[in-house]
């Protein structure tokens, strides 16, 4: 009997290639639609988890550029508290679709919010980052200068040079400006300033609304950088919150559906677009939630080993063998058992807001 | 009571000072200078915590607290006495890094030049004077009487302007920038600072006639520690009546 299915290969049948295989042995999971070299100029913007993508990247030999770089002043363990060496650019953690898009449009000139510096106990904060400076700039006057000067024209960089961009979507449930729309990474008031219900609205992005803005965001791109290849991930962090009236577990499922579809989608529509399965390494069943931490989160040290691994078996270049020296944690959040290095994830601080 | 003078290669100055004014007549109380050792040594481990008091590691430091005391330990065991530490706000060689060269705080910033901001240089230079703090800290955990005295102002003729690390701007920037950030943490802690007064600045550099002569370009002479002993041994008697009353007030 000759049917569809019966030339494919083992790692198209759940039972040979999920169910009765170790998934610590899993292949083929990961089929790079271009390669990935080490004099391409790699960068990265996303979520929290997005930050180990690149970092590994930078260690493994890739050319993995960033574009913001510290003083020699800045103590190493400083670096993450004031935003370096986390992304490409000191962008914080941009969670959205629509705040990707967002950057790029406030970086060329084409977005100036209303709103872009909340003033809050003496300090100037950027509402769009506001996790890059420790206790808030000095002045709005400061804040506007460096990002101006500094963070824009790097920002503009990342985009216009690169030849890949990683970037790793987190959400979809964001808090947007009820004045002109401009999106925020996490909700006014739990990082700074003060929750304002008649400035500060709550939205979810659709399917419909995700594939506009990162069509919008790779057409606009690929006008003035050609050659630049996209690939997307999905951050296997659940939400530490939802402003739905949802259940969490239920609110995250939908969330990731969402971004997991619109990934897969661009993925197929563009030949420069290719999408690595990072989500579906650390939640698949078979993993029995083993690589998240107790707090069923935070991905695990060993979790991203894996993820890493897999990325790295397809495009040469090493995983994280053993965890670097322990640096001090402040403000970061870094349990024991986390991955490597400093991760700033504004998001988390959802959960300190609520007590 | 006493008030001893303490710290890196800027109690020299203070020291010369204070003997040129206790030639001349009586000083308000007992008063002393001694140099522990020179300041790129205090930006390393230097003392180590012990349960009665403060060991100093450093063998330069060690050996000249000893002569002083007896011993490498301080501890809170001479009522009357305050300890005038003079560290912490020394900015070489904080400003003779070569990053310098590129980077500037954001309001003095050019062309070319990458901008950074107050809280950036602010969170770097009390790292770099991270050893320093935790001393400090010790020594008001100690509840020994204590104050600490700034540097002078920076030189115009710095090394780190001549030979054009940064520029006189960035310098004069950097220094009052210094002068603000240990001050404001150092009364977080609980220790006075004791600043130059208006009349050792011109322009915001130290005065010319302060300088140390000869191939000294960054510290002061024996007349600016005439002017700055006067305003240490004030802050002194202050801080040990403000420690006295709060130990008389303790409940037993």
């Amino acid at each position: 009997m000759s049917h569809p299915y019966s030339r494919l290969p083992d790692r198209n049948f759940w039972r040979s290639a999920v169910a009765e295989r170790n998934p610590l042995e899993w292949r083929d999971l990961y089929a790079p639609k271009f390669e990935i070299t080490r004099s391409m100029r790699i960068v990265s913007a996303g979520s929290c988890f997005a930050q180990h993508i690149g970092r590994q990247l930078l260690r493994s030999g890739f050319h993995y550029q960033q574009h913001e770089k510290p003083p020699g002043i800045l103590a190493p363990e400083d670096h993450a508290r004031f935003g370096y060496g986390l992304f490409s650019t000191r962008s914080g953690n941009v969670y959205t679709a629509r705040q990707l898009l967002q950057l790029y449009r406030r970086a060329t000139g084409a977005f100036r919010p209303a709103e872009d510096v909340v003033l809050w106990e003496g300090r100037a904060y950027d509402p769009f980052r506001p996790s890059v400076e420790p206790g808030g700039f000095a002045s709005a006057e400061e804040l506007r200068h460096i990002r101006d000067t500094v963070h824009f024209p790097a920002v503009r960089r990342m985009f216009l040079q690169a030849e890949l961009l990683v970037f790793t979507l987190g959400l979809t449930e964001a808090w947007v400006s009820k004045e002109d729309g401009a999106v925020h990474p996490t909700c006014p008031g739990t990082i700074c300033g003060r929750f304002d219900s008649a400035r500060h609205g709550f939205h979810n992005f659709t399917f419909a609304e995700v594939m506009r803005d990162m069509e919008e965001l790779l057409a606009a791109l690929r006008q003035r950088n050609p050659a630049l290849k996209v690939l997307l991930t999905v951050s296997p962090v659940p939400l530490t919150a939802t402003a739905e009236d949802a259940h969490v577990l239920v609110a995250t499922t939908h969330s990731k559906s969402v971004l997991r579809a619109v990934a897969g989608e661009l993925s197929a529509a563009h030949d420069f677009v290719d999408y690595f399965p990072s989500y579906e390494i650390v939640t698949a069943p078979a993993m029995r939630g083993a690589f998240f931490q107790p707090n069923l989160r935070e991905v695990s040290a060993a979790g991203v080993e894996l993820v890493l691994r897999h990325f790295f078996a397809a495009h040469g270049g090493e995983a994280p063998a053993t965890p670097p020296p322990e640096t001090p944690a402040s403000t970061r959040t870094r349990p024991d058992d986390s991955p490597e290095g400093d991760i700033i994830c504004d998001e988390a601080k959802l959960e300190l807001v609520r007590f | 009571m006493e008030v001893v003078i303490l710290g890196d290669s800027h109690s020299v100055a203070l020291g010369r000072g204070l003997a040129q004014l206790a030639r001349r007549g009586p000083l308000p109380c007992a008063a002393s200078a001694v140099k522990l050792c020179s300041s790129p040594r205090l930006l390393q481990p230097f003392f180590a915590r012990e349960p009665d008091g403060i060991r100093l590691t450093d063998p330069e430091a060690a050996q000249a607290l000893t002569q002083l005391n007896g011993t490498p330990v301080l501890d809170a065991s001479r009522p009357g006495r305050v300890y005038a530490f003079v560290m912490g706000f020394t900015i070489q060689p904080f400003t003779r890094d070569p990053s310098w060269r590129r980077h500037a705080p954001w309001q003095e910033a050019r062309q070319g030049e990458i901008p950074l901001s107050t809280g950036m240089i602010r969170a770097a230079y009390l790292h770099h004077a991270r050893h320093i703090l935790e001393f400090l800290r010790a020594v008001a955990a100690l509840g020994v009487p204590a104050v600490v005295v700034s540097g002078p102002p920076v030189r115009a003729d710095d090394i780190a302007i001549t030979r054009n690390i940064m520029r006189p701007e960035v310098a004069l920037r950097i220094d009052a920038m210094v002068r603000e950030t240990m001050t404001e943490t150092l009364a977080g802690i609980g220790l006075p600072a004791v600043l130059p007064p208006a009349e050792a600045f011109e322009d915001g550099w130290l005065r010319e006639e302060l300088r140390e002569g000869g191939r000294d370009f960054h510290h002061a002479n024996a007349l600016y520690g005439e002017a700055m002993v006067p305003l240490i041994l004030q802050a002194g008697m202050k801080q040990e009546a403000r420690v006295s009353e709060t130990l008389t007030k303790r409940p037993d």
